[in-house]
């Protein structure tokens, strides 16, 4: 990275916990997670004199990441295929390492979406990102992020047993509102 | 910018472009996206929009939970790796 300014190195510096945050929650597991993080650290610091200052330094560093990431994931599938001579469904992610953690079950629960879903969710609801700047990460379109928003929240919906979804159909939540008053309530 | 398709620009993505399976929420393989629990979701994405209470506590719950994981101590490692990365860098 010649000639990077100091503080472009600054702020690379201070993405790494939210670079580990989101590689975690993509793959749910700590050591592979550090892995991407530090992969994405080592090419971004490649690249860091060609990046466009004043542009958004950390969608560049998630981009890098999320790219990683599916790489990796589209190699692990076709060792799976050579491996089994067939598509494994789905590779399983577990947040093994995250027992000792309060939000553990809602973490299970987000491990539960397929994965694109996960990460649309996560870039907007978590890092606030603009539908906009997700697009450009994911690179695909505005309406597809909206859509896999969308259906993120619907599937965690039902994966927590908040009902709405009509799987579960309404008892449980106006259950738990008759027994508890609303559980949101904000005006 | 104004994307207009669900496509991934030229270049952006050459990887995903070569599988061409990624950016599509209904690809062949990726049958993990596709939806079929009979729950009024059909095949071209169209979802239901959760309820605004169920959004807001989903909001809060996923906010909190990863904050959680950004709030977890950096392990020394990633301090070694910069620091190689430093080092190399001042030896060119």
């Amino acid at each position: 990275m010649n000639g990077a300014p100091q503080s472009l190195r600054d702020e690379l510096v201070r993405s790494i916990p939210n670079l580990r945050a989101f590689a975690m929650s993509l793959c749910g597991n700590s050591a592979r997670a550090d892995d991407l993080a530090q992969e994405t650290l080592m090419k971004a610091w490649d690249k860091l004199a060609t990046f466009e200052e004043g542009t958004n330094l950390k969608a560049w560093l998630f981009t890098i990441l999320r790219n990683l990431f599916f790489s990796e994931q589209r190699k692990r599938r076709r060792e799976v295929e050579d491996a089994d001579g067939q598509l494994s469904a789905r590779l399983a992610v577990h947040p093994e390492q995250l027992g000792h953690m309060d939000a553990c079950d809602f973490l299970d629960a987000l491990l539960q979406l397929p994965i694109e879903q996960r990460e649309a969710l996560v870039l907007v609801g978590a890092e606030g990102f603009s539908y906009e700047d997700v697009a450009a990460i994911s690179g695909c379109a505005v309406g597809t992020i909206k859509s896999r928003v969308n259906r993120a929240r619907q599937r965690l919906t039902e994966v927590l047993g908040l009902a709405n979804a009509s799987d579960f159909g309404p008892d449980r939540m106006s259950q738990a509102v008759i027994a508890h008053g609303p559980l949101v309530r904000h005006k | 910018m104004t994307v207009v398709s669900g496509k991934p620009k030229p270049g952006d993505e050459p990887a995903a472009a070569e599988s061409g399976k990624l950016d599509s929420d209904h690809g062949g393989k990726d049958t993990d996206m596709q939806i079929s629990r009979g729950n009024g979701v059909d095949d071209r994405g169209q979802v239901p929009v959760v309820g605004e209470d169920i959004q807001k506590h989903l909001g809060r719950k996923l906010k909190a939970s990863y904050d959680e994981l950004v709030r977890q101590p950096v392990p020394d490692k990633f301090r070694q790796l910069l620091e190689e990365l430093e080092r190399q860098e001042k030896k060119l």
